[in-house]
């Protein structure tokens, strides 16, 4: 699971509101309303799944947008320091790519 | 209270939020042990916002990325900066080993091997064709110490003023703008002009997705004081122009009337501010020559609202309420990019953009302020202020001015006379003589010239001949440019290597190095350093053990100009987070400001005037008379519409990094076509259709995303899609001043596919 903080910029009216709907949301946590327009959030997901996550939030009524500060993946790496998501990028071009690799 | 692990990391993750909101901790953000091994500072590798990053590090491996609060970001990072920990353990897509093309297929070779094949493909090729057949083309991403290094071995070592890159095709206008309204290049103000503007005049910039930190910063002052006024000039109706006041949207390339036109309304409503431009501007006409204020009066009326209306499409209504915001505002702060850079008149549309502010005064005080985005992270610090291009050298000098030839050469140590000079082919000019087989081999840098440059078509197929020699120092096994080349170098990525990046506001940030290069990879530094060396070049010209002795005398080549950083110390680099030049003790703060006595350390504290423009020998700017001029391929019959490209936010540049993040490349898997509502109606064509795009260059399919983001009449595409490769079919014409190619306009026809 990655781990992603970040400040969800919502309208003074919607900001209580915006802070339950996403206190419920799985994966999230919120760290209370601050400066009259911001809710402090932590989301959990895996890291090819993240920014589906956040995407929800953009999406509810009341919400301006959202600004990240902290990115991390480190529970996603094996003991050999290699990200899960690490696609071999043959495997995304397909044939058309005739590198060797190896 | 014992937390595990991950409460740390969260913990650790709404500490990062908390310090961008407050600027201090909260009680409850007391994470330690669990946290990575080390915290390296760096600057985030995208945009040329230049955020400050902290990278965390933990076994050896970038695990964490979070804003640095300590640089102009506060903290913050867009998703782009975000994502760059799953970028950077992209390691299966790396070049780990040197490749040499062998019968059409890069096969494996060593390093002396590689670098032995590059050294005598130059070699022969100065020694039967001289040094003019031989060159560099580098980019905006590559460190200040490597455009400094690269620029040094071609012009002093080898003799050969063929040194460009791409910041040619995004920031040559903005360059020429500033040179021709200042005498100097780069930004006046400073980031922080945007706490106290009052009236933010956006042309030709989607700072939402292209600069999206930066928006953040125009958002918030806006949220603090209603007052404040947003102007969106832009033919697209992006989210940029959605939180306007006003979104002005013309038909392309006629921004140049409706420019000249606001002036106009400016002089007739007396928001024009005589003892700011009796003082400190000279009026000059487009052939150079110096007239008075009536001269350049006459010259408006061809400008009056209503004629450019008739160019524009714009409503002489709408034109005179953005130039009485402009001139009306107590502070006004432009900012424009691309859509006044990559244009055949770039320069022009820069100086019209400035003649605003020399006209009301809105120059030189906080928040009033003329302010050119840049959109790699180092084109300003790594190519134009090291003057890594074909007409430049380092802090501002010219090649072509035998004076500054001479004052760098002494500076360099070097024999009078060793700078060629003539300047060597710009990059449109370099790139057509290597598709013809003039230049014989060309040394490529940090960029992907195979899905960058316009009309690519031509020079793939260039690429492709058998008697010039391309080597390329690249990260990624997938750019598209490693398809040509002939020799491919590993390099090390980003914060596997130490160095300097200068953002748009002349923010010098150093990245700190924080893991090492994967494979056999090696930075750019060292790689031409050991090229130098092969290639026989004279070790007192490059007699660097390492990057931090580069920088001590770049610090040292700019102390005697007006660029003087010789303040900013590895030391202080290390433990600052960025410094704006000019800088030139290390107890200076750096320089908010230039050109305003108090502020610019280059004016004596008691200079008679307020400000100086010290890059003329009068002292005073230049307001320049410049036309409208229509784009280079207008619409016709046969290609009815424009095509316009750029960025899209989650995606930069070609898309070799942010295609590695899969959050990012599934928000943007492919490029598409934007068409208005209007234009689809008329073609039958509905949201998600095939469209087939042709211009007089290609052709090619896209699916269609229908809306009223585009004007009627006007499609747009997004160039990061290497597999949907748009610039097949852009124009390569180019401004005649800044020689930058026209990516904005071309002429288009469209269909359902």
């Amino acid at each position: 699971m990655a781990i992603m903080g970040f400040l969800v910029h919502a309208l003074p009216d919607d900001l209580e509101r915006v802070e339950q709907v996403v206190g419920r949301m799985d994966g999230m946590t919120t760290y209370g309303i601050h400066k009259e327009q911001y809710i402090v959030v932590v989301a959990e997901a895996p890291s090819d799944k993240i920014d589906d996550e956040v995407d929800k939030i953009k999406e509810l009524d009341g919400v301006l947008t959202i600004y990240a500060t902290y990115m991390t993946v480190e529970d996603e790496m094996d003991e050999n320091g290699n990200l899960e998501t690490n696609v071999d990028i043959r495997k995304i071009l397909g044939k058309k790519n005739t590198i060797d690799f190896t | 209270m014992k937390l595990t692990r991950r409460e740390v990391l969260k913990s650790a993750a709404a500490a990062s939020a908390f310090m961008a909101l407050n600027g201090t901790l909260p009680d409850m953000a007391v994470a330690a042990p669990g946290e990575p091994d080390k915290w390296v500072k760096a600057v985030c590798r995208f945009c040329g916002t230049g955020c400050g990053v902290m990278i965390g590090v933990k076994n050896g491996k970038v695990v964490t990325v979070k804003g640095d609060p300590n640089n102009h970001n506060k903290g913050f990072l867009c998703l782009k900066g975000a994502e760059l920990p799953s970028i950077v353990n992209a390691t299966k897509s790396r070049v780990t080993r040197p490749y040499i093309r062998k019968n059409g297929q890069l096969e494996p070779a060593s390093w002396d091997e590689a670098m032995n094949l590059v050294v005598s493909k130059f070699k022969s090729a100065i020694k039967e064709h001289g040094p003019t057949s031989v060159a560099y083309y580098g980019s905006g991403q590559a460190l200040t110490e490597e455009s400094y290094l690269a620029n040094k071995i071609w012009k002093a070592g080898l003799r050969c003023n063929n040194v460009e890159g791409n910041p040619r095709l995004c920031m040559a206008s903005a360059v020429g703008g500033y040179y021709t309204s200042f005498g100097k290049d780069e930004p006046i103000g400073c980031y922080e002009d945007i706490d106290a503007a009052t009236c933010f005049f956006i042309i030709g910039a989607n700072m939402s997705e292209c600069h999206p930190i930066l928006f953040k910063r125009v958002a918030a002052r806006k949220q603090a004081d209603p007052n404040v006024k947003i102007i969106v000039v832009d033919p697209r109706r992006t989210n940029t122009a959605r939180i306007a006041d006003i979104h002005v949207s013309f038909k392309p390339g006629t921004d140049l009337a409706i420019l000249n036109a606001m002036a106009y309304v400016i002089i007739e409503e007396e928001l024009d501010n005589p003892r700011f431009y009796n003082k400190y501007v000279n009026f000059m006409t487009n052939d150079k020559k110096k007239v008075d204020f009536k001269a350049y009066r006459k010259f408006l009326e061809d400008y009056t609202p209503e004629k450019a209306a008739k160019i524009s499409g714009v409503p002489a209504e709408q034109i005179r309420t953005i130039a009485k915001m402009f001139g009306n505002a107590s502070a006004t702060m432009s900012f424009w990019t691309m859509g006044l850079n990559q244009r055949i008149r770039g320069v022009w549309a820069n100086n019209l953009t400035t003649n605003l502010h020399l006209l009301t005064g809105q120059i030189g005080k906080p928040g009033a302020t003329n302010f050119s985005l840049t959109g790699q992270p180092n084109a300003c610090g790594g190519v134009r202020d090291t003057g890594s291009l074909c007409h430049l050298l380092p802090a501002g000098r010219m090649i072509k001015k035998s004076k500054d030839r001479a004052a760098l050469e002494k500076q360099w140590g070097l024999k009078p006379g060793t700078i060629a000079p003539k300047p060597g082919l710009h990059t449109i000019a370099l790139w057509n003589a290597f598709s013809e087989g003039k230049i014989k081999a060309m040394f490529v840098l940090c960029t992907n010239p195979a899905q960058s440059l316009p009309n690519v078509n031509m020079y793939t197929q260039g690429m492709e001949r058998k008697d010039n020699f391309m080597v390329l120092s690249e990260p990624f096994m997938d750019a598209e440019t490693v398809k040509y080349c002939d020799v491919l170098l590993p390099t090390a990525f980003w914060c596997e290597k130490r160095g300097v990046y200068g953002c748009s506001e002349r923010r010098y940030s150093l990245l700190m190095q924080a893991i090492d290069p994967i494979g056999e990879c090696r930075s750019d530094v060292e790689i031409l350093l050991d090229f130098a060396k092969r290639m026989g070049v004279d070790p007192k010209v490059i007699p660097f053990k390492n990057v931090d002795d580069i920088w001590d005398e770049w610090r040292e080549v700019s102390s005697v100009t007006p660029y003087n950083f010789k303040g900013m110390t590895r030391k202080r680099q290390e433990k600052e987070s960025g410094i704006l030049w000019p800088c030139p003790t290390e107890d200076h703060p750096g320089t908010c400001h230039r050109y305003v006595r108090g502020q610019d350390p280059n004016i004596p504290k008691d200079y008679k005037n307020k400000m100086w423009f010290y890059g003329y020998p009068d002292g005073k700017a230049k307001l320049w008379m410049r036309p409208y001029a229509p784009a280079a391929e207008e619409p016709d019959a046969k290609y009815p519409m424009v095509l316009t490209t750029g960025r899209v936010i989650d995606h930069w540049h070609t898309g070799t990094m942010t295609m590695k993040s899969p959050v990012l490349r599934r928000s943007f898997p492919k490029a598409y076509v934007e068409v208005n509502i209007d234009d689809a109606k008329k073609h039958g064509i509905k949201n998600g259709d095939n469209v087939l795009l042709e211009t007089r260059r290609d052709k090619m399919v896209f699916q269609a995303k229908v809306s009223d983001v585009c004007r009627p009449g006007l499609v747009f595409v997004p160039w990061y899609d290497k597999n949907l490769l748009i610039n097949k079919l852009t124009l390569n014409a180019f401004d005649k001043g800044s020689k930058q190619p026209e990516y904005k306009i071309c002429a288009v026809r469209i269909k359902k596919a």
